[in-house]
């Protein structure tokens, strides 16, 4: 027995306690070390599921930027068009809970990692911010914001929705188009082509003002949310793009081109 | 712990090395190095918890179980910490306050803190770490366990911003925090006394 046995058993037994019963678990097998495979299985996964949960709350908060974006929802409580009631009914709630739940769930994953507790939560969060920002930038600075507009309608999974003729926002649905006319007054009205060669003649929806994502010109492309009447759609906000993106990549076809 | 002892006893990183190797019995040289810190590391953050020996035992349990998973070339004590850290809030009730840390200032904002205490420190390092350990109850939770790992486990800032995962400059401001608590409660505690 060593010295410093002994003096703990002499002062402490209980010490000399944990270890025998540490030791007797060892011996009689009720431990046993996990094989190295299963620990580089085991962190593996939980890289995997890091970077899964990371991605999925990257998407859900470009989403969530991309629909306000739109939609142009966060200017409605200045432009007063439906105020906030509508704002309230039109926020993407969905969305927000997902990007609230998944960055809780990829705190503690992240904090397995020197990268997530060397630096302050906002260090890191800004971090995040910039890689959307410039994710954002190299989105609509680059062909491939043009490709996804052009592709807009087609199938291309999970992102036709946020730039799909067929996504509807609470019972508003989203047109896409090309400005051809727009007016010279104070009505804010422009006609727009839509992809499927129909003419709509927009204009702001009853209360007046209207939320705009950017100036509207002619060749612009624009995005518009509003409700359908016959040839005229009652605006609620509307987003424009540059009309000189062209996308470099052919178009695809599928079943809803055909 | 990392450094060799007078004698050449060898370092716990060689020890673990061995355990890794397949040496079961070596497991019980950490076990004897470890057991008096880790229950004087638990009644420290577990005043009102379960029994702390048999929290201790399943760290042990716990460390030897996933010892595979222990890079050699690195430290062994934070390593041991962390598992510890992590039990004893199992075992505790600190869970829950932990899932918030997101809302803690400390933890939120960068702090513009040296990544070490200073020499003028480590002079009164005596003196605070017998105040510590006097009133080690008294300090606000979140400054117990940085300052009881600084002063009596004489960890560094880095190693506690591994066993807390917290940034190292929180871990400073924290240490600052709790001996300025710690002073006030010291203060307090002489006029009382004079008052007397």
């Amino acid at each position: 027995m060593m010295p410093d046995q002994m003096k703990q058993k002499g002062e402490e037994p209980v010490v000399l306690g944990i270890k025998d019963r540490v030791m007797t678990s060892l011996a009689t097998g009720v431990v046993s070390p996990l094989p190295r495979w299963r620990i580089c299985t085991r962190t593996t996964v939980l890289f995997l599921l890091t970077v899964v949960v990371t991605a999925v709350l990257a998407l859900l908060t470009g989403a969530l930027f991309f629909r306000l974006r739109v939609t142009a929802w966060w200017l409605l409580p200045q432009t007063g068009s439906d105020g906030l009631p509508f704002l309230f009914q039109m926020f993407p709630w969905g969305l927000a809970l997902g990007v609230f739940v998944s960055a809780f769930a990829v705190q503690p994953l992240w904090r397995r990692y020197a990268i997530g507790y060397r630096f302050s939560v906002l260090s890191l969060f800004i971090g995040f911010l910039a890689s959307l920002f410039f994710f954002g930038i190299l989105l609509g600075r680059t062909p491939l914001h043009a490709c996804l507009w052009e592709h807009g309608g087609v199938t291309i999974p999970f992102l036709d929705r946020f730039y799909g003729d067929g996504s509807a926002q609470k019972g508003r649905p989203i047109i896409l188009g090309t400005v051809e006319v727009v007016s010279k007054g104070t009505s804010h009205e422009m006609i727009v082509r839509a992809r499927d060669g129909r003419r709509w003649t927009v204009s702001p929806s009853g209360s007046g003002a209207i939320a705009w994502g950017g100036t509207a010109e002619v060749g612009s492309r624009v995005v518009v949310v509003g409700k359908k009447g016959e040839g005229i759609i009652r605006a609620v906000a509307i987003r424009t793009f540059r009309g000189d993106e062209q996308c470099p990549l052919p178009r695809w076809s599928n079943k809803k081109e055909e | 712990m990392s450094s060799k002892t007078e004698d050449e006893q060898p370092t716990d990183e060689e020890v673990a090395r061995e355990v890794q190797q397949g040496q079961r019995e070596r497991f019980g040289v950490l076990v004897e190095r470890y057991q008096e810190k880790l229950l004087r590391y638990g009644r420290r953050m577990l005043f009102n918890g379960r029994d702390i020996e048999d929290v201790v035992q399943e760290i042990f349990l716990k460390v030897y179980k996933n010892i595979q998973a222990y890079d050699a070339s690195r430290p062994f004590a934070p390593w041991v910490y962390r598992v510890a850290h992590s039990e004893f809030i199992n075992a505790g009730k600190k869970r829950v306050r932990e899932a918030f840390d997101l809302f803690d200032p400390d933890v939120f904002f960068p702090h513009p803190y040296a990544a070490q205490a200073n020499p003028e420190e480590e002079a009164e390092r005596e003196e605070t770490k017998r105040f510590v350990a006097e009133l080690l109850e008294k300090l606000e939770e979140k400054y117990r366990e940085p300052i009881a790992l600084f002063y009596l486990e004489a960890l560094s800032y880095r190693d506690i911003g591994q066993i807390l995962r917290l940034p190292v400059s929180t871990v400073g401001v924290r240490i600052t925090r709790a001996k300025k608590q710690l002073f006030a409660l010291v203060a307090a505690r002489e006029d009382k006394m004079s008052d007397v």
